[in-house]
């Protein structure tokens, strides 16, 4: 009898009732859960959509550069030292009130090796954080560090409540407390997390009432929902959905220019791609162009420097290397290469890397290489490209989260970072220089300068072929109003968003 | 009896630690480091030393041997926690079990009261055209593929019709279209196993002398059908026990927050607790299922004894 009561509780409660769609509501769909919503101690983009609702950082970026959040305005008072001006009246959502001590909790917490917090990088080259006053703060790096503005807009140097950390501890993830715009209500693992608008938000009202975020891990069943009205905005449009999807009237599909960016790199230790004739052959014998035309069928913009436009710092003018498989063919034989040459290809499951690794082989045996293609789950891959013999060609990509260039130039070309970033083994004292020069200098135009002539180095060297940049896309229905897509979806900001 | 029930609990003990020490080394000997299968992309953009710390905090640069001991003596205490959410592993795991049980029983409950009178009724009418349909029904349910049957079904009931929510949980209109994905394979199985097994008993001596002295057909059935049904509650019990360990492909489709999607992505991301909690929580209602299989058969025939 127990047995079966228990039974009966356990079937009731996979039954209790969860909000759907409905009223002053706006639901998102997301292919997978969030591990925690603690973003200091994560590094999941799944987590980071869902915390940016509920947590603020002290600065954003927008299309024209850094921007004030729950900081007001900032200083660069030595070369290593920072000041910070800190909102003042801002409250967490459990009453505490936010100031310097609330900031210098969340970054101690981010790079306090007891946390093992992944995200710890970001902020690992601060050394001391100084309060000066309640809403004064002096951070010190331990060496000149420009990018540190752009690493403060990283989602995991959100501020959280100190209070509330401190109370919950663990469970912290469980029970997240900010100041954001929206703040939590509850969570069904695995099913949805629930939030509810904050009434004291210190930027404005927000207009809707609740914010939930579904977990619905197939994108087909997403469409279906969203064109069955039950969710109201999807986080990313499959490139075989997109005409279906923008000829539905009572939806909007959105492509913007995001931070990504997907690449071929080179072996340049190794192989035949050592020669950096073989590298440039290989480079114009692919068409860009038509992978981006048919395999990503428009959702994507062809590359024309390592990181794209919407980066700090991203080159500008360098060689366009157009397609032209006559002159590849020129340049291979110029190298030695013989018709019929072997040559290896690695990269990780999915569906996009699938079909470009099968374009490259195709574009490559049409100027005599034999490519033999590998393809292996993400961290068997990630081992396989830091050996120093690994095979002559791989494809990957990298989001340049914060927006500034030496996130991506200094992690996949400075010789500091071979093996684990730097998988094209690539070294040049010259682009070590240049970029060291930019992360340490004061002056911005300086910054510029530098990086557009690392990147006109690096793409003469070519240890990697960028080859397009993913368009961030998302689509909605046309009853939500006013929401704002950074880069994203990670930066969804909803917080002046209404619902027809 | 009790005995019987005893012994056959008391060897849960040495297939708890097989399977956990065999998950162990079977996840140890996956090619790829650890680290970057549990962050997955989001480790990009870590340096070397940065991992090397990571690896470290997470007990993953000990010898394998001093990891297992770490995992049984938390799994022992009750400390197993995700290495992902850092939430303890029972937990996330009761978290899901409900949903898969409600899935698993009501898809299974839909699947004998199909199936059982179609097996009987095949069985009944053999060779008749009654029989054709059914069995022609039975082999579309093995053939057709669950992931096809429940885009379709999404498609005509969610999308075209507008009757049923396409996803999700917490009504019982939620619950409608991944049941009956899941017992359209189940259906074809015992309507299958009901017709043979009828078929069989129905030509065994003592049916004949049953009908030779006179028996109503319906009384014939009653006998027979008690014999038969031994095979097709042991084929259900093996159903039960299997869908309970979820099934992850119904419910990812169907966004199901349920025990198979959650193994799922555990595995996906390595979160090697939480892979081995959920291996011992199906093993452990495995045997379960199958003790309950095999007193039911002392209870359907009088012959079967334990000791």
């Amino acid at each position: 009898m127990q047995t079966l009561k228990t039974l009966t509780l356990l079937l009731l409660t996979a039954t209790l009732a969860t909000a759907n769609a409905q009223g002053n509501t706006v639901t998102v769909a997301t292919a997978n859960d969030a591990p925690t919503l603690d973003p200091n101690l994560t590094f999941s983009g799944n987590a980071f959509g869902i915390t940016n609702q509920i947590y603020d950082s002290l600065l954003y970026r927008d299309d024209d550069g850094i921007k004030p959040r729950l900081a007001t305005s900032w200083k660069r008072v030595t070369p290593t030292t920072w000041r910070f001006e800190l909102r003042k009246n801002v409250k967490f959502h459990d009453g505490t009130p936010f100031n310097a001590a609330a900031v210098k909790f969340s970054f101690e917490r981010l790079i306090d090796p007891a946390s093992k917090a992944p995200g710890a990088y970001v902020l690992n080259i601060i050394k001391t954080i100084k309060i000066i006053d309640t809403d004064t703060i002096e951070i010190t790096t331990s060496e000149p560090f420009a990018p540190l503005l752009a690493h403060l807009t990283h989602p995991v140097t959100a501020i959280v409540s100190p209070t509330s950390a401190r109370k919950f501890g663990k469970d912290f993830g469980r029970n997240p407390v900010g100041t954001g715009p929206f703040e939590f209500d509850r969570w069904n693992t695995g099913n949805q997390i629930q939030l509810n608008s904050n009434k004291a938000y210190w930027g404005g009202k927000v207009q809707i009432d609740k914010l939930v975020f579904r977990i619905i891990p197939d994108i087909a069943t997403q469409i279906v929902e969203l064109r069955t009205g039950r969710v109201d905005l999807i986080t990313s449009v499959p490139p075989e959905s997109l005409n279906d999807l923008e000829n539905n009237p009572k939806l909007a599909v959105y492509k913007k220019l995001g931070w990504g960016s997907t690449f071929l790199g080179f072996n340049t230790q190794s192989g035949i791609t050592k020669n950096v004739k073989v590298r440039r052959a290989i480079a114009q014998a692919i068409d860009r162009d038509s992978i981006v035309k048919i395999l990503r069928q428009g959702l994507a913009v062809k590359a024309t420097a390592p990181v794209p436009p919407t980066v700090y710092g991203a080159g500008k003018n360098l060689n366009p290397r157009p397609y032209n498989v006559e002159a590849a063919r020129k340049l291979l034989r110029e190298a030695g290469v013989k018709d019929g040459t072997k040559i290896s290809l690695v990269t990780y499951e999915s569906a996009e890397n699938r079909q470009l690794a099968e374009a490259i082989q195709f574009s490559l045996s049409q100027i005599g290489l034999t490519t033999s293609v590998q393809i292996l789950d993400y961290s068997a891959y990630t081992t396989a490209v830091q050996k120093p013999n690994h095979a002559e060609l791989f494809i990957s990509g990298w989001g340049t989260v914060t927006l500034d260039a030496d996130y991506a130039l200094y992690a996949l070309f400075h010789s500091r970072e071979i093996p684990v970033n730097n998988n094209a083994l690539y070294r040049n004292v010259k682009v070590d220089k240049l970029l060291l020069d930019a992360r340490r200098s004061n002056n911005q135009a300086d910054r510029l300068k530098l990086y557009q002539s690392a990147q006109e180095q690096i793409d003469q060297d070519l240890p990697l072929l960028a080859l397009y940049y993913p368009l961030s896309s998302y689509a909605k229905s046309t009853r939500l109003q006013g929401e704002v897509w950074r880069y994203s979806w990670i930066n969804l900001d909803l917080s002046n968003a209404t619902l027809k | 009896m009790i005995r019987y029930t005893l012994r056959r609990l008391l060897s849960l003990v040495p297939v708890v630690f097989g399977v956990t020490l065999l998950v162990f080394l079977l996840l140890k000997l996956t090619p790829g480091d650890p680290l970057v299968a549990l962050l997955g992309e989001d480790a990009q953009g870590m340096g070397a030393a940065e991992l090397a710390r990571l690896r470290d905090a997470y007990g993953l640069n000990d010898p394998w041997y001093l990891q297992y001991g770490r995992f049984l003596s938390d799994f022992i205490t009750g400390q197993l926690a995700s290495v992902r959410t850092g939430t303890p592993v029972l937990t996330e795991i009761l978290a899901r079990f409900p949903h898969t049980l409600l899935l698993t029983t009501v898809a299974l409950a839909v699947a004998v009261l199909v199936a059982v009178p179609l097996g009987i009724l095949a069985a009944v009418k053999r060779r008749t055209a009654w029989d054709a349909v059914v069995m022609v029904m039975v082999l579309l349910g093995i053939s057709i593929p669950s992931f096809w049957l429940a885009v379709m079904l999404m498609l005509v009931f969610a999308l075209n019709l507008g009757w049923l929510p396409a996803s999700g949980s917490g009504s019982p209109a939620n619950l409608v279209l991944p049941a009956v994905t899941l017992a359209f394979g189940s259906v074809a199985l015992i309507t299958r196993m009901t017709r043979a097994s009828l078929l069989g008993t129905l030509d065994q001596d003592y049916v004949r002398t049953a009908r030779a002295k006179g028996l109503p057909r319906s009384g014939v059935l009653r006998h027979a059908l008690r014999n038969a049904l031994i095979p097709v509650v042991t084929v259900v019990g093996l159903e039960f026990g299997g869908l309970l360990g979820g099934a992850a492909i119904t419910e990812s489709i169907f966004a199901w927050p349920g025990l198979g999607r959650l193994t799922l992505q555990a595995i996906q991301t390595r979160d090697i607790h939480l892979v081995q909690g959920i291996t011992v929580f199906i093993a452990v209602l495995y045997t379960f299922v199958n003790l309950a299989v095999d007193l039911a058969y002392a209870a359907l025939n009088p012959r079967v004894q334990y000791a």
